[in-house]
């Protein structure tokens, strides 16, 4: 099954990329990276963890207990890597688009001229 | 165990059990870093989360509805998403009622005609004798061994890891030769026995009639007559036992050429028939000699005896040849006698077997 890119789902990646990171690890990333507009609950970061888990993009590297509490790291795979890749360029050619339909949109005439 | 920590594992149920043992402790420490310091319990924000994450993820692990009507009917194999789904199916308690509740469909027609018929008395025998037989049966099979059977069909992975649990080598566990022989003889002995004297005396037997009185060649039908002559059911009894006799000769031979020098079996042990199959043989020579009386008496006409009679016949000499050759060598699988009479070939050296354990046992070991 294709792997349904979200806007979570690639922020966890983004996490994922600059390094290894734990469940609260990739919480506290995903809001500093969003300004705080991006805030992932239990449910829905392991929900999007198991999707990537399963599709290939990410896998666990290690886990460590500090104060009694168990932490297992996730890192990026050469897939999920790829995959991040992939998604940055298509969000990239989608906002030059968007830039040019509304750079050309400023600069036309209206049509049908004032209401 | 804090407030918190309850809350988190109560409403983490929302979660499949194999999942909730890779992740719980996992999930319950993110959920203690994310709330407030003086949290007791989970917010409902959070709750809902953790509630819609759990059926969302039950959802994904179930096979859908074809796939497991195919399973369940059929055995077949699920894709390997399912296969967690499918160690929980085998491993929790009820496995049993489901396996055996997904094969009803092989006796709908039975069942169909039984309860359509009027005469609903005629088919308790039937089912009587079925439930016995599937008792017995089952009493026969060791637990533990069938559920790793299912297992290594259904749940086999590479790698290795299957969730929680991880399939590991493990010795593998065959019969020993001399209890099962001795119970083979057993059964085979009361068969020829009891199906001989019942193919012998049965009164009646199935006949061709025309149907009407002209005595019409293209219309014939199916009746129970009165027995004429057993002379034409001795003749093949007593050929079988003749030929079992030289069967049993052959396989004489080959035991004694092949088990001399039989090699080691370091990836197997050996153990007993199943903790209750004593019960389980004691019902099948039960419903054997039931079927045979009922056909000696006349209950039922002359049928199974027939072909059972001179089967238990032709196998029984060469049973007891190897129960004799199996109270010789006490290191001796069933399975090796019966590879030796059954091919001529020499016994071969046993694979290890496989086993899916929890991952904490693997690391114990």
């Amino acid at each position: 099954m294709a792997f349904r890119m979200s806007e979570q789902a690639y922020y966890v990646l983004l996490s994922l990329a600059e390094e290894p990171r734990h469940g609260y690890g990739i919480v506290q990333a995903v809001k500093a990276m969003s300004d705080g507009r991006v805030r992932l609950g239990a449910g829905t970061l392991y929900g999007i963890l198991d999707r990537l888990v399963e599709a290939g993009y990410t896998e666990a590297s290690g886990e460590i207990v500090v104060d009694g509490r168990l932490r297992r790291y996730y890192r990026l795979t050469p897939d999920g890597m790829a995959a991040l890749a992939a998604e940055t360029a298509r969000l990239t050619d989608l906002a030059s688009l968007a830039r040019r339909v509304i750079a050309a949109r400023a600069t036309s005439r209206p049509a049908l001229g004032p209401a | 165990m804090s407030g918190l920590e309850r809350s988190a594992a109560f409403w983490l149920r929302a979660y499949p059990p194999a999942w909730r043992a890779q992740r719980a402790d996992e999930v319950t420490a993110v959920l203690v870093d994310l709330a407030p310091d003086d949290a007791r319990r989970l917010d409902a924000r959070t709750a809902l989360g953790l509630l819609r994450g759990g059926v969302a993820t039950r959802w994904h692990r179930t096979p859908p509805l074809r796939v497991y009507l195919q399973y369940r009917m059929l055995d077949v194999r699920v894709p390997a998403q399912y296969r967690e789904w499918v160690h929980q199916d085998i491993t929790t308690p009820g496995a049993l009622r489901r396996n055996l509740t997904g094969r009803l469909w092989v006796f709908l027609l039975p069942i169909y005609s039984t309860l359509t018929t009027e005469t609903r008395g005629e088919f308790v025998p039937m089912w009587s004798v079925l439930g016995i037989a599937l008792l017995a049966t089952l009493l026969c099979v060791r637990p533990g061994s069938a559920v790793r059977r299912r297992l290594q069909h259904h749940a086999s992975t590479r790698p290795t890891e299957l969730g929680p649990s991880v399939w590991v080598r493990t010795s593998r566990a065959r019969v020993s030769a001399e209890p099962a022989a001795r119970v083979l003889v057993l059964l085979l002995a009361v068969g020829a026995v009891a199906w001989s004297a019942a193919a012998v005396l049965a009164p009646t037997r199935l006949g061709a009639v025309p149907c009407d009185a002209a005595g019409a060649l293209s219309c014939s039908e199916f009746v129970v007559v009165a027995r004429d002559s057993a002379g034409l059911i001795t003749a093949p009894i007593a050929a079988a036992a003749l030929t079992g006799i030289a069967i049993a000769v052959a396989v004489h031979r080959r035991l004694g050429r092949h088990l001399a020098d039989r090699p080691e079996q370091p990836a197997r042990h050996l153990v007993g028939p199943a903790p209750h199959a004593g019960i389980g043989f004691a019902l099948w020579a039960g419903l054997v000699v039931a079927e045979a009386s009922a056909e000696a008496t006349g209950t039922w006409l002359l049928s199974l005896s027939a072909v059972a009679a001179p089967a238990c016949l032709l196998l029984l000499p060469a049973a007891v040849v190897v129960w004799l050759r199996s109270r010789t060598a006490p290191d001796l699988a069933l399975v090796d006698l019966r590879h030796v009479a059954w091919t001529g070939r020499p016994v071969p050296v046993d694979r290890y077997d496989t086993e899916l354990v929890p991952a904490v046992v693997r690391e114990r070991r």
